[in-house]
């Protein structure tokens, strides 16, 4: 039962989805509707799981006094004093969406400017590859950059049209290409689990 | 009756799926298994790990921000085990920083299981697999403050990513660890291509599983991949000669 | 210079978070914190409000849909991955998670990122009267096949597979430059947000 219960939990309840997805039956239909909820109140209900690592991390670092404990145990504080504010106060509550949107907000939206700074470091590695597939790469990328901006068509009316024939087309077409393969490849290892053949994500204890 | 609009999937997962079990039975039997092209990525992954065990630093594997409907995360576990248990056999510390609650409990189910598999069921440290946050940008921060500050030799990260992945990468870089990345997630591929030093592109991380371990299951799996490919290559001509002399049969077919 | 308390502590956060780019520092260790935590904390309360407190006290507290005690109880296996003895139970609401998951892709994922796109790339390779046409159906056809040869894994790529698979590899390589610059202009204006933030309602400089 350790293992071949939920080995059986998992074909069982995926093939019945599929067969009620997949069927034109009425009777069917509401049962691909209730394993969608079921889904969504098990994943609803299990989030707490990634809380309780949270604090476990953390808690430890700072019992065992590591170094940087501080950071740890600011972070816990925070977070448990947050859920209580929430929790207590409502969602609505003014220190509660204070403190996402003036504290929060301006960390996310800064972390997330930081990317233009990555962009130029790892486009700077990526060109200086002597080999003809980062040529390519240089050659395709700085015509579409200079093609999006203003300066593209102030050099050549060609350049932005360059720019969106190389996305409209050969872009396009390989990216179809990975998608099909990708979905391919997705739907072979699916195929693995429902007919029980991949069984490794499933503890052998 | 099939549900209109889903015959075409409906025909082509039952045909996939018999392919499947008619080729894994006949390799069990013995017969030939094919030949599988190397995939640089996965070959590097050892040398990943040699690279930290010399360094006596960890390895941080992150298993993507999919969730467990994301066939992605799924191609990113075996990946996950074949690591954690080479990191098991070098006493090598092994970093799995989640972002999905829901995915937390199976990544530490694959490492704790590949720790006992290598007969290292006590070194397995519960919290080096830790969740950081679901929300992309807060895992990205934590997984970069991991990286800073333990001095990670080597960054795997494999499955589904979102804009996250050059912020993850250029991270790696600063802190000069080896980087190994694969996703399907299209549009991500071009920032993994230009900041790791091996990607495997789309389709490649669900061909990771029969690399790492061929055994029937994994390779018969394999070959109906490259034949569901090789499908999609007849379709696309035959569907292109056929609308050439327009005759649009095999495109409206597509929809069935 | 702004006079707003709450601009202040954003350009200072601003500035603070900026501060990892030179590198590592005990001010954005705080910040790194206070992000993660905040985060963490605001998903929890939200998924409260919105999801298990309706759940419970909407579906099953008035009773009207007991159904969803099972739901609920595989949910509660999963706590038992913190015992010794019984984590095995944990493993339950993993496999129907997983179950459905793999039926997820089974059903949704074929059509449009196979089925779909194949249709797509069925582009007659004769376009009387326009050449340009012509041109970029082949492209695209040609693009599409030489990729997926490309991706064959158990296929000898000798003799013309290999140059077929080569013309792909290019493809991908056009691809992946042309979709790395086309970002960089999304990711730069939130950058210049970010700035005009700095410089405008923080300094006042009216730029």
């Amino acid at each position: 039962m350790k293992r071949e219960g939920p080995i059986a939990l998992l074909m069982i309840s995926g093939v019945l989805y599929i067969v009620s997805v997949m069927l034109a039956s009425p009777v069917m239909e509401p049962v691909a509707a209730t394993l969608d909820d079921w889904y969504k109140i098990v994943v609803g209900f299990i989030n707490l799981v990634g809380i309780i690592s949270l604090t476990q991390v953390n808690g430890r670092a700072v019992l065992r006094k590591s170094s940087g404990w501080f950071y740890n145990a600011l972070l816990i504080v925070v977070l448990y004093g947050y859920i209580i504010l929430g929790l207590v106060g409502g969602v609505g509550n003014v220190a509660f969406t204070r403190i996402y949107d003036n504290i929060l907000t301006p960390i996310l939206m800064t972390i997330f400017s930081t990317l233009t700074f990555w962009i130029g470091s790892a486009a700077y590695r990526a060109f200086r590859a002597k080999n003809l597939d980062a040529a390519i790469l240089l050659v395709a990328g700085i015509v579409v950059m200079i093609g999006r901006v203003t300066l593209g068509s102030a050099i050549s009316p060609a350049i932005p049209k360059a720019a969106e024939w190389i996305l409209n087309f050969p872009t396009v077409a390989g990216m179809r290409a990975i998608e099909m393969g990708a979905a391919i490849g997705g739907i072979v290892l699916a195929l693995r689990m429902i007919t029980g053949l991949e069984r490794s994500f499933m503890s052998n204890d | 009756m099939i549900k209109e609009g889903m015959l075409l999937t409906f025909i082509l997962e039952v045909l996939m799926g018999i392919a499947l079990l008619v080729l894994v039975s006949r390799a069990r039997a013995g017969k030939k298994i094919p030949v599988i092209h190397e995939i640089a990525g996965l070959t590097a992954l050892q040398e990943a790990v040699g690279r930290a065990t010399e360094m006596g630093t960890p390895i941080m594997f992150v298993p993507g921000k999919g969730d467990l409907a994301d066939a992605q995360t799924y191609a990113a576990l075996p990946v996950l085990d074949y690591v954690a248990k080479s990191c098991a056999e070098y006493d090598t510390r092994i970093i799995v920083p989640t972002g999905v609650a829901v995915v937390h409990p199976v990544a530490d189910a694959v490492t704790r299981q590949a720790f006992q598999a290598a007969g290292k069921g006590d070194s397995y440290r519960e919290t080096d697999v830790r969740f950081i946050n679901e929300q992309n940008w807060a895992w990205a921060a934590g997984i970069t403050g991991i990286m800073e500050r333990e001095k990670v030799a080597a960054q795997i990260l494999f499955g589904a990513f979102w804009a996250e992945s050059l912020f993850l990468a250029e991270s790696g870089n600063r802190a000069g660890a080896m980087q190994i990345a694969g996703t399907a997630s299209t549009s991500q591929i071009p920032f993994f291509v230009a900041a790791c030093d091996y990607t495997l592109i789309g389709q490649e991380i669900f061909a990771a599983s029969a690399y790492l371990n061929p055994e029937p299951s994994t390779t018969g799996g394999l070959v109906v991949q490259d034949w569901g490919k090789m499908l999609g290559l007849a379709l696309v001509i035959l569907g292109a000669i056929l609308a050439t002399f327009g005759n649009n049969t095999l495109a409206e077919f597509m929809l069935k | 210079m702004s006079n707003d308390i709450w601009v202040w502590i954003g350009a200072i956060l601003t500035l603070g978070t900026y501060s990892v780019l030179y590198k590592d520092n005990p001010v954005y260790r705080v910040l790194e914190a206070l992000f993660v935590a905040i985060l963490a904390g605001h998903s929890v309360v939200i998924n409260w409000f919105n999801f298990q407190k309706p759940t419970i006290v909407n579906r099953l507290g008035e009773g009207k849909e007991l159904i969803v005690v099972i739901p609920l109880l595989l949910a509660a296996l999963m706590y038992f991955r913190y015992s010794r003895k019984f984590a095995w139970l944990a493993r339950y609401p993993m496999a129907f998670l997983m179950g459905i998951g793999a039926a997820y892709v089974l059903t949704k994922n074929l059509k449009p990122m196979f089925l779909t796109q194949a249709r797509a790339t069925m582009l007659p390779l004769w376009v009387p009267g326009d050449f340009g046409a012509t041109i970029n159906n082949w492209v695209v056809v040609l693009g599409v096949a030489s990729v997926l040869t490309y991706f064959f894994f158990t296929v000898k790529k000798t003799g013309p597979v290999h140059g077929f698979s080569r013309i792909g590899r290019i493809y991908l390589m056009i691809a992946f430059g042309a979709l790395f610059a086309d970002t960089v202009l999304g990711r730069v204006s939130v950058t210049l947000v970010r700035f005009q933030f700095l410089l405008n309602d923080w300094l006042g400089l009216g730029i």
